[in-house]
């Protein structure tokens, strides 16, 4: 198993003290792709950013590789694809891509950015200003930017959320295409059942519990 | 280093962040100002420093050697009242210097008193030679006189009476020559040295005159015949324009005659020393020679005449400088707010950072950068404002001159022209206080930019 999280609680005391996480519990081989879905506000997304080290939990144990989960993993062995994107508005396409091994002070050339632009059908625009590109172009820059630093696991939270059809089709479709290339785990929170389908396991959380639903 | 390239980019003012931008340009200019004035400030207080020093030192010396009260109850000072070979006259320390040993003649001379101090191992002024062998040196006389200048004009005859305070030429001086006007003449045995002010007054090259006092043994006025062979720049000492320069020879005739005592306590005889010695190292010098209770080593800033114009000048630079340092800290304290709102304007891009791994480190290095950027950019505007105004410090002074109607700074005090360079100690000062200033006050928002929780952060976006 790449990540095992057993007995996950998470208790949220405002606006009034309720437990969002109960005893969640979750394993992910590599190479498999988990879907979670549930109604809005059952803490999907709390899960996810638990489970990539984003947010803090109240118990539980949670293992990469079989250590405990540490915040300087998000750098290396994590990939995130957000909603909103999150790009950094001030920099190139390619400088996005490449922000990740800056950070974890990689030497990284700029062919390898070029080469993920690639794979995302955005070498050419490369230099361009993310602030410059459209929805679906920027969600493809940040799909590029996840796997830069070669992460084990994705962690996508509704990744075409924010697009429109077509678009979204097309980044859902280089997501898994990816995924299943670069033989990455995949865990993606969403509420499109036909996108949960595409995945090897969908679980549901439903009032703090994390259920299997589909296999 | 994408610490530091980012925070560069988040300097660079943006059309959606008018206030921080706005902000930004009110810290880096209030900074810059304050750079400006406090350099300005320390460039010129300390060129004007400098040059007084310079001018002083040129008259007399940067260290100076005269007795102490030990000496005066010395064998060898007072042997000469009973030695015929003194002429039982006591002799200056230039007189001592040049005839050694001991002048008095058990067989010869009058018996001592029973009081009569002990005959000691050293000879005080032979031993302060042998200390300060290979140092430039000189001994020099003060005394007192009143000067009469005949000056003949147009066939009109007036005479010009000034009490005056002589200073013996130290010809071995190295800078003494900076300190003269052009077209002296050549000095000689009855040539004296007026300060310029005299030039006011009338006096040229080449009048004549003479130096009157009273001889103590004779109550009768006495006269030395002199020519004015010169003027000299006496700088800021408070006695300067009354101090004439005369020939040693003149001083030494004074003090054989008459007890010569100065009013503010100035030695009126010892040694006058040029060179690369510290006070301490002649201090260590003297009394490793035994003879430290004889003499009293004293260095430019303690000498009666500037010590406390000195003082007083440099104890004002200080409050300044004090003053200077807060508003800098004041200044820098802007660098917090424009910070705090960079963070705010930036907190999606913190939480997406800490996301894609960055420590919180690396996030208080970013804002860290930013305050030390504005802190190097204001100081590097700053100083070349500073440097623009010395390099234009005259027209400074007259657009300052005729707004106050009068002359802004007295050429007698400051001279003919501010000094005009950028002094390194203040340069150094801002160079080093302004950027640790700013980084100081960086480092605030950025321990607020790494309490950010990214995934709050994020949610809410």
């Amino acid at each position: 198993m790449i990540l095992h999280a057993t007995n996950i609680k998470k208790t949220f005391l405002h606006p009034k003290k309720s437990v969002l996480l109960n005893d969640v519990s979750l394993s992910v081989a590599a190479g498999e792709s988990v879907a979670i879905t549930g109604r809005s506000g059952e803490g999907k997304t709390t899960l996810l950013h638990i489970l990539g080290g984003l947010e803090p939990f109240d118990e539980g144990q949670i293992l990469v590789h079989g250590k405990p989960l540490h915040p300087e993993m998000r750098g290396t062995k994590f990939g995130f694809v957000f909603q909103a994107f999150h790009l950094l508005e001030d920099l190139s396409a390619l400088d996005n891509v490449l922000l990740p091994a800056k950070i974890a002070r990689r030497p990284v050339s700029k062919e390898h950015g070029l080469k993920l632009l690639e794979k995302v059908g955005l070498s050419e625009r490369a230099n361009f200003p993310v602030k410059l590109l459209s929805g679906g172009e920027r969600q493809r820059v940040a799909l590029a930017r996840a796997l830069c630093n070669n992460p084990d696991i994705l962690f996508a939270d509704e990744p075409s959320g924010n697009l429109d059809p077509e678009n979204a089709m097309s980044v859902n479709n280089l997501l898994f295409d990816l995924v299943a290339s670069e033989k990455k785990a995949l865990i993606l929170v969403t509420h499109d059942t036909t996108l949960a389908a595409r995945c090897h396991r969908t679980l549901m959380l439903s009032n703090g519990k994390l259920v299997e639903s589909i296999s | 280093m994408f610490e530091l390239s980012l925070a560069l980019k988040y300097l660079i003012p943006k059309k959606r962040s008018v206030a921080t931008a706005l902000i930004s340009l009110v810290s880096v200019t209030v900074i810059s100002l304050v750079v400006w004035l406090v350099l300005v400030f320390l460039s010129v207080t300390s060129g004007i420093e400098k040059n007084w020093v310079s001018k002083f030192t040129a008259l007399q010396a940067p260290l100076r050697i005269s007795p102490t009260d030990e000496y005066y109850r010395s064998y060898y000072y007072q042997i000469d009242h009973f030695a015929a070979a003194s002429n039982y006259t006591v002799k200056t320390i230039g007189e001592k210097a040049v005839s050694p040993g001991d002048p008095y003649a058990p067989d010869k001379d009058i018996e001592l008193p029973a009081f009569f101090p002990k005959k000691e191992s050293i000879n005080p002024v032979q031993g302060a030679l042998r200390a300060m062998d290979g140092l430039c040196f000189q001994d020099f006389e003060i005394g007192g006189a009143l000067l009469k200048l005949h000056l003949q004009r147009e066939g009109r005859s007036t005479w010009l009476s000034q009490m005056s305070f002589l200073l013996s030429i130290a010809d071995k001086n190295p800078r003494f020559s900076t300190l003269l006007l052009p077209n002296t003449l050549p000095l000689a045995d009855d040539t004296i040295l007026l300060p310029k002010s005299y030039l006011d007054s009338g006096v040229a090259l080449g009048d004549t005159g003479f130096l009157s006092y009273t001889s103590a043994p004779s109550s009768q006025e006495q006269r030395i015949p002199i020519r004015v062979a010169g003027f000299y720049d006496p700088g800021f000492m408070s006695m300067g324009n009354r101090c004439v320069l005369v020939p040693a020879k003149i001083t030494r005739m004074i003090h054989s005659a008459v007890q010569t005592t100065s009013p503010d306590g100035t030695p009126v005889n010892g040694f006058f020393v040029w060179g690369n010695v510290s006070k301490p190292e002649l201090v260590a010098r003297f009394e490793k020679a035994g003879i430290s209770k004889y003499w009293k080593i004293a260095s430019y800033d303690e000498y009666e005449s500037a010590r406390d114009l000195l003082a007083q000048f440099r104890s004002d630079r200080l409050l300044f400088t004090l003053v200077g340092g807060i508003v800098l800290l004041v200044a820098c304290c802007n660098v917090i707010s424009m910070l705090i709102l960079l963070v705010n304007d930036k907190k999606k891009e913190i939480a997406v950072l800490q996301a894609l791994g960055a420590k919180k480190s690396s996030v208080a290095l970013i804002f860290g950068a930013c305050g030390l950027t504005v802190g190097v950019l204001s100081t590097m505007l700053g100083t070349l404002l500073a440097y623009v105004t010395l390099r234009n410090i005259d027209t400074v002074v007259s657009v300052l001159s005729s707004l106050q109607g009068r002359t802004a700074f007295n050429p007698m005090f400051f001279g003919q022209q501010l000094p005009h360079t950028l002094s390194p100690d203040a340069l150094t000062f801002v160079l080093i206080a302004t950027p640790v200033l700013s980084l100081l006050a960086g480092l605030v928002p950025a321990l607020r930019a790494t309490r950010l929780q990214p995934a709050t952060v994020l949610r809410s976006e």
